[in-house]
């Protein structure tokens, strides 16, 4: 019986060696084309002369909103106060329970109107529809709870301007970070979706919907979120946006051509309705071989509210999986189907084997070095490799700092740099072994619980910030 | 196989370990030069501005420190600068850069190697001097610098040859319709100038760019050059798009009488986005148009094209009393659906109905 357990310990080591080697081969690949790519996008954005030029498209934002009493009327706020030509303001009111929609028609003095909705992609029923002859800029859609896609659709629905941007309620847009979302519409007559980066507010200055100064929080488990997104966004989403197979608009900051999400039928009623959104859209536009981009901006930055207690981190990570598998396992013919080129070959793969797998394995090594060293048979081999797995971890979180300082530098003294360095270094203990377990949980129950809302509490900024 | 993986996996960890490092070390070091790129750039800002708002005010000559010597700090600064205080002198910017000897230094630099930061910092002189080697680089392979020069070189002062080789070399690109009518608007031309370009052009989009471009001047436009525009709305050769133009630079004319051959000419155009641009185009302009077009509006308003109808509806909510009779007409009499659902809804929200009534209420109290 031992000797069996120690054979299966030792293919497992070998197994898990095996697959280190593609993975890392694949993030390190993915470092070196974001690298790469953001060097170029940096030259170009430093010495764009036509950034804030007149001439701009419109732009309709669009911000679901279930039981968002707390922080809807801020949020609107900044919206309207941000430096941009020509754009409307719809917010979807997705049946919230709470005084959400009373909060919007009274502060902003809204009244119900007669409105031509054009059902251009389903929608829950619409129960009425706001606005103000005084501020026609602002349209609130009253509708039957249906989630968050279908509250997007419905905004869809309504919206006037042929570009919408999909916004977090939750989330503060930094003023001029319309004028670059837009920027490869206007270069690049293809693209048909741009996504901006994403940062934790958290610890930051904000006020009246502008932040002031960046700065990092106090609490160790926001601080990891910081080095979570800087990794994601640039290491990850560059590279791919590089090879035009960027899976994931993000649903708190993404900007979509109306013309095409219609094409492709709106959203979809499922956990991750952004990423499942973006794939399908790369899906259709393959199969049809039809000429788009996917874009990434880098520079538009949206900063929104980190969970601050492990219970809402969990919800959201339990929430971010389930939406990765959904969107994976519904495209699953896509995977390494040569017919859509670089998402079938590469992005598909990746996203399937390493981010939606990747846990699993990770878990059950964890387990194996357990019954291991408890069983007295823990090899100097399994060890160098933990050794050298958290050595890369290291490596993949430093890249993400390292890019952030080459490229835009936020934080401002070198103590928060080197903050940021400290906290990669421990990230991978408990932190790293938490979200993994988190995830192993949600690979497994990826199909149980709601489509609907996802529940993390939130504060108003000021709060936040205190 | 075991010895391999045990040495495979430890080479990883040493070099691992050496680039986590040096990563490390150079972030570090990129942050403290970065600050102390900024604590210079403060501190020459604050050294040279003084002297230079009064050598731009022509009260000293300039100080030696002010001209170009091919450091980038200095060229940095000196460009925020001038662009900061040209409004408030009685030098003009380009002539401050030329003076100073940064547009020679630049171009030479430029003609050295042409980077997008070069391709800006001349944009920015503005200085006619640039125009030779930024229209050079609009030869270049690279997207990125052929969109860039062309943006660059909309921002020079031209004369009509010059202007002339400019369409040519934007007409040639790959950069989007809409950019390029943004930069011949930038060229700040006489319209007879405009108008020689668009006179020599040949292909359908050298002829919407050069209209559209100076769709804002039509209103200066003599009587040959609305025949001429008239002419290419009326052409049955004339594509979609010059129809659009056409109907753009007639509205804009803001003369009755091309209104009214716009009004006109609705019934019998084929193409709904022709008709569309009508409609847009009278929104546009609805001061200019007389009470008179009412019935044409609402005979727009039942088109089989909801953009041509929408577009309608929005200029009769602009037409005072009569425009909102109209619409009231439509919206309680007609037996059309849609156009009476698309009458109220714009009697119910559009806020120049809410204005004109509250207007007409006033006068009715006085």
């Amino acid at each position: 019986m031992t000797d069996i357990l120690q054979h299966v310990i030792y293919l497992y080591t070998n197994i898990i060696f095996g697959y280190f080697i593609i993975v890392n081969t694949f993030y390190i690949s993915s470092i070196a084309l974001s690298w790469s790519r953001l060097k170029e996008f940096i030259k170009i954005i430093r010495a764009d002369n036509t950034l804030f030029s007149g001439y701009t498209k419109p732009v309709s934002l669009l911000v679901p909103a279930y039981n968002e009493v707390e922080t809807i009327v801020e949020n609107i706020q900044s919206l309207l106060d941000l430096d941009y030509p020509q754009f409307e303001v719809v917010v979807v009111n997705d049946g919230s329970k709470d005084e959400t929609l009373q909060q919007v028609i009274e502060h902003f003095d809204l009244r119900r109107i007669s409105f031509e909705v054009n059902k251009g992609v389903p929608c829950a029923e619409i129960r009425g529809i706001y606005s103000s002859f005084e501020r026609p800029e602002i349209v609130v859609v009253d509708k039957v709870n249906g989630g968050k896609a279908d509250a997007l659709n419905a905004g869809i629905n309504v919206s006037r301007y042929p570009l919408f941007c999909a916004v977090d309620a939750d989330s503060v847009i930094e003023k001029d970070a319309l004028f670059r979302l837009v920027k490869p519409f206007l270069k690049y007559s293809n693209t048909i979706a741009v996504g901006g980066i994403v940062r934790i507010a958290n610890g930051c200055d904000i006020q009246r919907g502008i932040v002031k100064e960046t700065g990092i929080p106090k609490k160790l488990i926001e601080k990891f979120q910081i080095v979570e997104y800087l990794r994601a966004f640039l290491t990850s989403r560059v590279g791919w946006q590089r090879i035009n197979a960027l899976l994931i608009i993000s649903g708190a900051f993404g900007l979509f051509s109306k013309s095409a999400v219609k094409e492709v039928g709106g959203y979809k009623k499922t956990i991750g309705e952004d990423m499942e959104l973006t794939v399908r859209m790369h899906e259709y536009f393959r199969r049809l071989k039809k000429d788009y981009r996917i874009d990434f901006t880098s520079d538009a930055v949206c900063w929104t509210q980190a969970p601050d207690r492990l219970k809402d981190l969990k919800v959201q990570r339990v929430r971010w999986h389930r939406g990765l598998a959904d969107a994976l396992l519904k495209h699953k013919k896509m995977l390494f189907n040569p017919r859509y080129g670089a998402v079938g070959m590469l992005a598909m793969p990746y996203f399937f084997f390493i981010e939606l797998l990747g846990p699993v394995i990770e878990i059950i090594g964890y387990l194996v070095l357990a019954i291991a060293f408890y069983q007295g048979f823990s090899s100097l081999n399994m060890i160098y490799i933990f050794l050298m797995a958290y050595s890369f971890g290291i490596f993949f979180s430093f890249s993400g700092i390292f890019l952030e300082e080459l490229a835009y530098s936020r934080y401002n003294s070198i103590r928060e740099v080197m903050v940021l360095f400290g906290v990669s270094l421990i990230e991978q203990f408990v932190y790293r072994q938490l979200t993994v377990y988190w995830r192993v949980i949600a690979f497994f129950n990826y199909k149980k619980g709601s489509k609907n809302w996802g529940s993390i509490q939130r504060k108003e900024f000021k709060q936040q910030n205190k | 196989m075991a010895n391999h993986l045990l040495w495979i996996s430890l080479i990883c960890i040493y070099l691992l370990l050496l680039i986590n490092g040096t990563i490390f070390l150079t972030t570090i070091n990129m942050k403290r030069k970065e600050n102390k790129w900024r604590k210079n750039y403060k501190k020459m800002y604050d050294l040279l501005e003084p002297n230079l708002i009064a050598y731009m005010n022509r009260r000293k000559p300039p100080l030696k420190e002010l001209f170009y010597n091919g450091n980038e700090l200095r060229t940095d600064v000196i460009t925020t600068l001038i662009k900061t205080n040209a409004y408030s002198t009685s030098m003009s910017e380009s002539q401050a850069f030329e003076d100073l000897g940064y547009v020679t230094g630049v171009v030479e630099e430029a003609e050295k190697k042409i980077t997008l930061k070069r391709i800006k910092q001349l944009g920015d002189m503005g200085s006619p001097d640039a125009f030779k080697i930024l229209l050079k680089a609009t030869s270049k392979d690279d997207f990125e610098i052929v969109y860039q020069s062309c943006y660059a070189l909309s921002l020079l002062p031209m004369k009509e040859k010059e202007a002339e080789k400019y369409v040519e070399v934007l007409l040639s690109t790959n950069i989007l319709r809409d950019r390029m009518i943004e930069m011949l608007k930038n060229l700040s031309l006489s319209l007879e100038v405009y108008w020689n370009l668009l006179k020599s052009r040949d292909t359908e989009l050298g002829k919407v760019i050069l209209i559209r471009a100076i769709e804002d001047r039509f209103h200066e436009a003599n009587l040959s050059m609305m025949k001429v525009v008239t002419g290419f709305l009326k052409d049955p050769q004339s594509t979609k798009e010059i129809r659009i133009a056409a109907v753009v630079a007639m509205a804009a004319s803001k003369n009755e009488k091309h209104l009214q051959v716009l009004i006109n000419h609705y019934p019998e155009e084929k193409d709904w986005e022709v008709r569309a641009a009508v409609a847009k185009a009278l929104n546009n302009y609805t001061e200019e148009i007389s009470i008179d077009t009412i019935p044409i509006l609402k005979q727009m308003m039942y088109d089989s094209s909801w953009w041509v109808r929408f577009n309608a509806s929005e200029v009769l909510a602009r037409k005072g009393e009569e425009g909102i009779n109209a619409l009231v007409d439509i919206s309680l009499n007609s037996d059309d659906k849609d156009a009476s659902d698309l009458a109220f809804s714009i009697l119910d929200a559009n806020p120049y109905v809410n204005k004109n009534l509250q207007n007409l209420g006033e006068r009715n109290d006085d």
